[in-house]
């Protein structure tokens, strides 16, 4: 039977008719069956496509923006820099104290750090990056490296853990077999019965001969030095006597009754592989990898913590490793772990007092470092079918910034960086970010850590400037702050 | 008002016109109401059609609509030229000169849009140059300038060229080879090469199989009608369900950062993969071939549950099947197919030896190629009675790659192409063995791999050795049972316990495909399109990180938290894979019983099927997981 096309056309019309009627009558905020809420869009969201999905183009970027200001900065005197620690969305917030006046903060607060990164090419600088995984891979430190080490110099890839879960972008690692290992974060399980953890928040159990190789990325992704590093450093704790085969080298690592023990063996060839073979009984908190002198940045991510951790790390091992290293900035990227399950004003006021307690235990660990906190970035969630930032966020990361920088330590808005509120969805859309609209890609990450660079460059700037406005003669001072 | 308008009419890139949008319906709506009335009058019906698909392709791809016009006028010029040249019959190089000219000229213009990247990367190599790609369409849009509107310095694909550049080059060979007259009228021709449901993503459709059906007047049946409701409705569940809404809530964030993920979570992205991309690709062509019929048009099927494969040859006989078609008509056959080895043979695999040096920067690939290639032609000179045999698998190892080439310039849609191509012949020569020497094989590979990983420990030698470890299994229980079933002819008698061992063999076999279709994806799913030193890193990088996560120590007890985690994903999954196991007679069946219901009931399901769909659109979205490993 031939069926006539007008009334297939009719059909079509009665279903298009049918639905629109569904949207006339069914409740905006949808109904709610159990944990499901049922949606379905109102006539007018039929009509306008994703209008609240999308971000306007018209606004220039933050990179833009930064951009812009830069250059605006360098061609003028104070002025702009004032304005720039003040007002930018991509400026380092300085600490608040009752010295300073309300707005920029105390702007000399990171001097310490721009006066050893200018020593940096006779004398070691570390930097500590922690953080949760938006940093794993090596991502975001990795461009902060690269920077710091092009401009000021130095090579190393800093502190990796015996075993690497997570492989980074900058070198490949095996090891074999997998150590027992604890963590201060994580699973309870991982946990130890002392709190010997080490500068990464984890530690490996040396009972049988281990095998690791480590590999530089270079020749696979071009992008890193082939010179990755030419000292090593061992960090152990142990009582009995620890043997590690360097390149084919055999060292014995003595027992110390010092809770970290650093062991350092000079690097013969730094650009193949790297063999090390370690046996005995011991505890080992990482491989440190660094050049003689010069920038080096560790990359440590904890998956999934939020940066209230640190107070259950040994006070002994984390001020001997700060001191030893000579760490003058510990950057700390945390908050977007909790940010999901913020549903009480009890939850974020208990969470900013415990991030004010880990960076005051940090500033007393390291009293010549200074602290960078870095919040969380932005991040979209479905909310009444549309995607959008959670609603929490804005004003979580507001008084997030606010506690940091009266607890003495310098703020960085990530999340401001980003572009603000909506941001996300922008650095979704251009792939900047990944669809979970939490983590950032490569190339995301590539573009915070230079935002990040640019913003500490910023800082180093308007050190200069201050340096040869106010005090010409002391150009190379050595006391900090 | 002018917004509006604007948004009706104007191209936005953010907001192409696709089938599982709101704003296509109502398109389609008033299309179709128009189409009713024109429908009897055969040349308006298919100029009005024509004008719609232009307009459709211009939503889709804004001025790329003028390359469509190009193409469709210099086809249908160029097949009458063959057409006529051919007819004189005295001078026969004219045909084939006006036939390499047409293919010169599409396949330019895909090479241009494609592989520009590519070819601009290899002149910057060989000669040291710091040249960018240079989009001269952007530019003449500009008014010859580099200023303008649109940008010149990067070069956007088209959508859907690879389909229309492959289906008028179809249409000017069969009209070559007289299979086909050419079409006397442009304006049919145009409609031929710019039908909008198959326009952007296929089926590729052969002249000989379509125009046929433009000169016909519209006819439908009730029951057509209804099966081609239910080819859109299936096609929409397809596609938004089991492929937007797995991959927007796993599997995109596991690809993206595969670290960030368990060993489990890696290889169940794989195999989710696997059933996303089968299910968009399907889908959106379920739906094309549904809003064709509706119009009197039948589409070809173009997919025929793959993953009932019970081997890689037959994987690419149910999969992307008009493709698979078309290099077998105008690649593999022309190449001498299961015949010979021929001029084609030779030419592509220099070719390829030379893609492989510029994309590895290194001499010894091409030497490798070379070699290998040598090495085979010297079987062949050898052995006169394989040689048919050994051509056959060089002509489809060939046309595997380029077909993976046509996905994109980069290592990785080679490696995948490779990768299938070994598989087919892996199979056909698995094939050729008795059970005495596939079990030996077996057992061979599986040793050397357990030895090679004891002195080389490394994940991708723990994947390679556990899956030969399970091949060696299932191998040696399928030995064990023909050598009873030989010995002890009662056994084979058993009805029940030959049921039993054919199931298995088919579980087994199908199982087997699918794994084997499943990691070849590595390659595919990563990296782009156009950059191949971008593509190359991405996929490199995606690829070795899946591999270490999947290759290295799981934690099982993190196992079950993670599928209850994850249950709802689970469960989708689990449930289109049955659904795609479903027998064919049973999908039949459920087809016809729809295409039965009386209308108002399935107006009222096509409104429910929009419904649940839109709660897919609009759930909320996965939480983010964390399970150390």
């Amino acid at each position: 039977m031939k069926f006539r096309p007008v009334y297939i056309s009719l059909f079509i019309f009665i279903v298009v008719g049918l639905l629109a009627a569904l949207a006339a009558v069914f409740p905006k905020e949808g109904i709610q069956i159990g944990d499901i809420t049922l949606r379905f869009p109102s006539l007018q969201e039929f009509l306008c496509v994703n209008e609240k999905d999308t971000v306007s183009d018209d606004t220039p970027s933050p990179e833009e923006l930064l951009a812009l200001q830069l250059a605006q900065m360098r061609s003028e005197e104070e002025m702009p820099f004032i304005s720039f620690f003040t007002y930018s969305p991509e400026r380092i917030c300085f600490p608040q104290t009752d010295s300073t006046a309300a707005g920029m903060g105390d702007s000399t607060y990171l001097d310490g750090v721009y006066r050893a990164l200018l020593q940096a090419d006779t004398a070691k600088v570390h930097i500590v990056h922690y953080g949760d995984s938006q940093i794993e891979e090596d991502r975001i430190t990795l461009i902060l490296r690269r920077r710091l080490q092009e401009r000021f110099s130095g090579n190393g890839v800093g502190l990796l853990p015996l075993y690497q879960s997570v492989q980074t972008r900058t070198v490949g690692q095996h090891t074999t077999p997998e150590p027992t290992r604890y963590m201060v974060y994580g699973m309870p399980s991982m946990r130890r019965q002392n709190n010997l953890y080490g500068p990464m928040g984890q530690v490996a159990i040396l009972d049988t001969t281990i095998r690791v190789s480590i590999t530089p990325r270079s020749k696979m992704t071009g992008l890193y030095s082939a010179h990755y590093a030419d000292l090593l450093t061992l960090l152990t704790h142990s009582e009995n006597p620890v043997c590690a085969t360097v390149q084919g080298q055999r060292h014995t690592i003595s027992p110390n009754s010092n809770p970290l023990q650093f062991t350092t063996i000079q690097l013969k060839d730094s650009t193949t592989r790297l063999n090390l073979q370690l046996s005995g009984k011991g505890d080992i908190y990482g491989i440190l990898l660094e050049g003689r002198h010069g920038v080096n940045i560790d990359n440590i991510p904890m998956r999934g913590c939020s940066g209230t951790v640190f107070t259950g790390i040994n006070r002994d091992q984390l001020s001997t490793y700060f001191q030893q290293t000579n760490t003058r900035l510990i950057i700390l990227q945390y908050g977007g772990n909790h940010v999901p399950s913020l549903h009480s004003e009890m939850r974020i006021q208990e969470y900013i007092s415990n991030i004010t307690k880990q960076i005051e235990y940090l500033h007393s660990l390291a009293p010549e470092a200074a602290i960078l906190f870095i919040g969380p970035s932005d991040m979209s969630t479905r909310y009444h079918g549309t995607m959008q930032t959670y609603p929490v966020l804005p004003g979580f990361e507001a008084r997030l910034a606010r506690a940091v920088t009266h607890a003495g330590a310098a703020y960085w808005s990530l999340f401001n960086a980003m572009g603000g509120q909506g941001a996300m969805l922008q650095w979704v859309k251009t792939g900047l970010a990944g669809s979970d609209h939490i983590h950032f890609t490569a190339k995301g990450a590539e573009k915070a850590g230079d935002m990040l660079y640019q913003s500490l460059m910023t800082g180093f700037d308007y050190y200069l400037w201050r340096q040869a406005t106010y005090c010409p003669v002391d150009q190379n001072p050595t006391k900090d702050q | 008002m002018t917004d509006l308008f604007r948004h009706i009419f104007a191209f936005d890139p953010d907001s192409p016109l696709l089938f599982t949008q709101f704003y296509f319906w109502a398109f389609f709506a008033i299309v179709y109401a128009v189409f009713s009335l024109l429908h009897s009058k055969r040349l308006l019906r298919n100029t009005f059609l024509l004008f719609v698909s232009l307009f459709f392709y211009y939503k889709s791809s804004g001025l790329a609509v003028l390359i469509l016009l190009f193409v469709t006028c210099s086809d249908y010029l160029l097949a009458r030229l063959i057409y006529r040249a051919k007819q004189h019959g005295t001078r026969p190089w004219r045909a084939r000169f006006w036939l390499i000219v047409s293919v010169m000229l599409d396949l330019g213009l895909l090479c241009y849009f494609k592989y520009a990247y590519f070819f601009t990367n290899m002149l910057n190599d060989l000669l040291g140059t710091h040249l960018q790609v240079f989009d001269i369409f952007a530019w003449a849009g500009n008014g010859f300038s580099a200023d303008g509107r649109f940008a010149v310095d990067s070069i956007v694909l088209p959508v859907g060229i690879s389909f229309y550049i492959f289906q008028v080059i179809s249409y000017t060979a069969d009209v070559y080879y007289g299979k086909i007259r050419p079409v006397t009228n442009l304006l049919d021709f145009g409609f031929y090469v710019s039908f909008f449901p198959q326009l952007v993503a296929g089926p590729i459709v052969r002249a000989s199989e379509f125009i046929p059906q433009l000169y016909r007047p519209f006819r439908l049946s009730r029951r057509q009608f209804g099966i081609a409701v239910f080819w859109i409705v299936n096609g929409l569940i397809k596609k938004i369900i089991l492929s937007d809404y797995l991959a927007v809530n796993f599997i995109d964030r596991v690809f993206q950062n595969p670290l960030l993920f368990s060993g489990f979570e890696n290889l169940s992205a794989l195999f989710f993969y696997s059933l996303q991309v089968y299910a968009d690709f399907s889908g959106y062509t379920d739906i094309a071939i549904g809003v064709a019929m509706l119009m009197g048009f039948f589409l070809p099927k173009n997919f025929n549950s793959p993953y009932k494969a019970a081997n890689p040859q037959d994987f690419w006989r149910r999969w992307h099947m008009s493709l698979s078609r078309w290099l077998k008509n105008y690649l593999y056959i022309p190449l001498g197919g299961n015949r010979n080895a021929t001029f084609g043979t030779f030419f592509w695999i220099i070719l390829i030896g030379l893609i492989a040096l510029i994309l590895t920067h290194n001499i010894w690939a091409v030497i490798v190629v070379i070699v290998i290639a040598l090495a085979v032609f010297l079987t062949a000179w050898l052995k006169p009675s394989r040689r048919k045999k050994i051509y056959a698998n060089l002509n489809s190892f060939i046309t595997m790659l380029l077909g993976g080439l046509w996905h994109g310039a980069s290592w990785n849609f080679m490696v995948w192409g490779g990768l299938n191509g070994a598989g087919m012949i892996a199979y056909k020569g698995w094939k050729d063995l008795n059970w005495h020497l596939r079990m030996l094989s077996v057992l061979l590979l599986t040793c050397i791999s357990i030895t090679v990983k004891h002195f080389f420990p490394s994940p991708l030698l723990n994947i390679l050795t556990l899956w030969l470890v399970i091949l060696s299994a299932g191998t040696l229980i399928r030995y064990i049972y023909h050598l009873i079933g030989t010995r002890h002819t009662p056994l084979t008698d058993n009805t029940l316990s030959r049921h039993i061992a054919t199931a298995f063999a088919t579980v087994w076999a199908v199982a087997q495909t699918f794994t084997f279709i499943t990691f070849t994806r590595l390659f595919f799913r990563s990296g782009s399109n156009l950059d191949p030193a971008l593509a190359n890193q991405e996929a490199w990088l995606t690829a070795t990180n899946m591999v270490h996560q999947i290759g290295s120590t799981w934690n099982l007890d993190a196992i079950p938290h993670i599928i209850l985690q994850y249950a709802n994903i689970y469960l989708l999954f689990i449930i289109g894979m049955l659904i795609h196991w479903f027998p064919d007679k049973f999908k039949q069946y459920y087809r016809l019983c729809f295409a039965r219901l009386p209308l108002w009931l399935m107006a009222l399901i096509v409104v429910g099927v929009v419904f649940i769909v839109y709660q897919f659109i609009t759930a909320d979205l996965q939480s983010f997981i964390y399970f150390q490993f």
